[in-house]
């Protein structure tokens, strides 16, 4: 189900009533078969999976807890990594692996095909795998206690809000929660439906609408000029940017409303001032999860250079790597990889020039830069169409870019992207949400309205699928 | 228990404020609209009259809409029949749902007419976009009963919103009298581009030949024939002419209808070849004025004059 369908619009209010009917012990009961039903909206089958990552995850997470000899222990946890991560490889991966794979067979002797994959990516894997692993290494690790209540585990696992696309909770946060009482507070719901609704509206009417531009260009990447690669890819950046961040948005506010608190996912990206310091602020529960259960694992920093240096580009490309199986994102991660070691090796430069307004402007705009160029690995078809797009980077600046909007739409988009970085500038010295809920009521309403009419007009309500949907 | 109704009531204030004024400014903006005659609007039901009775009323594409969105094609409609004609055909590939969906309206609204013409075009049994996904919501006003029966029609939700919002849109609130006089100009036997006519084809027919889509719209059709019956209203169904020969549905609709006559009482008329001429069309498949005198005097008024 989507966050932006009209199912959702009954969904989720019959939810939040009947979690508030019963007693907080028995709140599992209610969003449990909840959640199955929001994900089986999509296609029912394979909630099958979720269970057998459930069962696997909670049934290690007590061995755990029972086992002292280390071998075993061991052995446990690489039998629930193998489930998930086999899962993963077989419904995310195979593809692109027999794909890849089978021209090279006739070169070992094989004289058989890889057969294809019949099915399609179950939606959300990659995250709820990733959850339920981190679940599973803290627990093995003992920073974790096993969960010994299945349904409030397999609500860990499948908790609706952020289970198709987080963010990827852990379980010392989420899991805890699930046994608290949570009473219908009106200012932490009204919270959570505030941060829901922008949350929509960048979805919407934000990232919807640059899609137009974006699916324009990068759908015929031959016909692409300069200009308009530049502008189609800065639109790209503010499209998955606020579809993915409005996704969270929406689910961190549905939690909210329901007294749940889940980690925040992004931190204004955008005015990260170096490529690490935009790990810090993009997909935080993504690039956390790396750093805690791989980066870490691997010696992180505490290695030599060349140590440290191949680290940086297994985390790079696995992330790459995770968010789908091809080239481009491979690529992608590559590139973040190259510029997250140039950045530190350019970080004496950088030390000199100081700390100034306008060199950490420059330096920003910099990062964005360098960001937006990676996107291009990132949402173009093949690494084909990336070069071709790049190619065509340095020609076609003497005539208009042809973006399959008029004049009139183009001033809308530009103006949606200046609004939406106005905001965020307005939140570096603020908390943005406590200034308004200090306003007066008619001011407050007046924003609802303005929302609400924005929405209404401007979105895009097509019920467009979220782009990490597919991740 | 409180809070959850203090929220209910503001969450339904805000919603009732801003429907109150938004319905406020379609009021507002409805005052202004002008009496539209025929050939100054895409609208059918600002023009729809009620309670009248007339000779004649029109169903179909576009093919059929130009009789009377040009002021010279309508005075030649009715002048060559002799009729007093309503025509509800619609523009960009008018289908059979939203056909039917005008036809209710018109007796809806207390008219009565002697006979419905229905201009049918097979393309329209082929295709979603002329029927669930078509642009007629975008030129007509909003009336919440109209709202309503779409609503319970099954309409698809998009259709829907689409109709509320576009009434909001700059094209709806800023609109003026568009005027169509006539339409003069004509083609020659060298436009008749093989490779034109396959496009053309090919753009009529971009979803190919469904006999799932053309099984869901049939069954529009027959509840328009069904209604005409009880009614007491004489359907004739006519293929307008147009120079791309037979379409790719073309046969399965004939044979179809013919089938279907048995059941249900309706005249038929294949008139897709009566106007070879390319002089008599503006483009591949639509009339110009010429061929609207010519396709009137030649074919239609006998049709409906039984000769």
């Amino acid at each position: 189900m989507l966050f932006n369908s009209f199912e959702f619009m009954l969904f989720f209010p019959s939810v939040v009533l009947l979690h508030f009917a019963v007693p907080q012990r028995y709140r599992w009961v209610v969003l449990l078969p909840a959640s199955y039903g929001f994900y089986m909206a999509w296609k029912p089958g394979y909630v099958v999976l979720i269970w057998l990552s459930t069962l696997v995850d909670y049934f290690a997470g007590l061995g755990f807890g029972r086992l002292d000899r280390k071998g075993l222990r061991r052995l446990l946890l690489m039998g629930s990594l193998l489930t998930n991560l086999g899962l993963l490889f077989v419904f995310k991966y195979y593809g692109f692996f027999a794909a890849n794979l089978d021209p090279l067979l006739p070169y070992l002797g094989w004289t058989f095909h890889l057969p294809d994959a019949p099915w399609v990516l179950p939606v959300g894997i990659s995250f709820y795998t990733f959850q339920t692993l981190a679940y599973t290494i803290e627990v093995y690790r003992g920073t974790q206690a096993p969960e010994r209540h299945l349904g409030r585990f397999a609500l860990y696992v499948a908790f609706f809000p952020q289970l198709v696309a987080g963010p990827i909770e852990r379980a010392r946060n989420l899991l805890p929660q699930f046994s608290e009482h949570h009473g219908f507070d009106y200012a932490r719901v009204t919270e959570g439906l505030r941060l829901m609704a922008w949350g929509l509206f960048k979805k919407v009417v934000i990232a919807d609408r640059l899609a137009e531009v974006v699916d324009t260009v990068y759908g015929n990447p031959e016909a692409a000029t300069g200009p308009a690669v530049v502008v189609a890819t800065v639109f790209y950046a503010f499209q998955i940017y606020c579809d993915f961040s409005g996704y969270s948005d929406i689910a961190i506010g549905a939690a909210r409303v329901l007294g749940y608190r889940l980690m925040e996912n992004f931190r204004r990206p955008y005015f990260a001032i170096s490529i690490a310091d935009f790990w810090r602020r993009w997909h935080i529960s993504l690039s956390t999860w790396f750093r805690d259960y791989l980066y870490i694992p691997l010696g992180g920093s505490r290695v030599t250079a060349p140590r440290w240096c191949t680290n940086i580009v297994i985390v790079f490309l696995l992330s790459g790597l995770w968010h789908g199986a091809n080239w481009t994102f491979l690529a992608w991660g590559a590139l973040h990889a190259v510029y997250l070691l140039v950045g530190r090796a350019m970080a004496p430069f950088w030390a000199r020039l100081g700390e100034g307004e306008l060199v950490r402007l420059l330096r920003g705009v910099g990062v964005f830069g360098l960001v937006c160029f990676a996107w291009i690995f990132f949402r173009a078809q093949s690494v084909g169409d990336a070069f071709t797009l790049i190619r065509a980077l340095s020609g076609g600046w003497s005539s208009p870019p042809v973006l399959g909007v008029s004049a009139v739409t183009f001033v809308l988009l530009a103006g949606l992207v200046g609004f939406l970085l106005a905001v965020q500038w307005a939140q570096t010295w603020d908390s943005l949400h406590e200034r308004f809920t200090r306003q007066p009521t008619w001011v407050r309403w007046g924003v609802y309205s303005a929302a609400l009419w924005g929405v209404f007009l401007l979105g895009a309500l097509k019920q467009t699928q979220f782009i990490y949907f597919v991740f | 228990m409180r809070d959850m109704i203090r929220l209910a009531v503001r969450l339904l204030a805000l919603l009732g404020i801003n429907a109150a004024a938004g319905w406020g400014l379609l009021c507002l903006h409805e005052t202004s609209l002008p009496d539209y005659a025929p050939w100054e609007t895409d609208s059918r039901l600002l023009i729809m009259p009620e309670d009248k009775h007339l000779d004649a009323a029109f169903l179909g594409s576009s093919r059929a809409y130009l009789f009377s969105r040009f002021q010279a094609n309508h005075a030649i409609t009715e002048a060559e029949l002799g009729r007093t004609v309503f025509n509800m055909a619609m523009p960009s590939g008018g289908g059979v749902r939203p056909a039917r969906f005008y036809f209710e309206e018109f007796l809806a609204r207390g008219n009565r007419c002697d006979v419905l013409v229905y201009f049918l075009d097979p393309f329209v049994f082929f295709a979603t976009g002329p029927n669930d996904g078509h642009k007629f919501v975008w030129f007509e006003p909003f009336r919440l009963d109209f709202f309503l029966r779409m609503a319970r029609d099954g309409y698809p939700r998009a259709q829907l919103v689409d109709y509320l919002r576009s009434k909001f849109g700059r094209d709806w609130l800023f609109q003026r009298r568009e005027l169509l006089v006539e339409h003069r100009s004509a083609l020659t036997p060298n436009d008749l581009d093989p490779e034109r006519i396959r496009m053309r084809r090919d753009h009529l027919y971009y979803q190919g030949l469904s006999d799932a889509t053309f099984r869901r719209y049939r069954r529009e059709f027959v509840r328009i024939a069904e209604r005409c019956e009880r009614e007491g209203i004489c359907l004739v169904v006519i293929i307008p002419p147009t120079l791309l020969g037979a379409e790719p549905g073309a046969k399965a609709l004939v044979d179809w209808l013919q089938e279907e006559r048995k059941r249900v009482t309706f005249g038929f008329h294949d008139y897709v070849d009566a106007v070879p001429e390319p002089r008599y069309f503006y483009n591949l498949d639509h009339l110009n004025t010429e061929g609207v005198r010519r396709f009137m005097r030649g074919f239609v008024a006998p049709a409906l004059n039984g000769e």
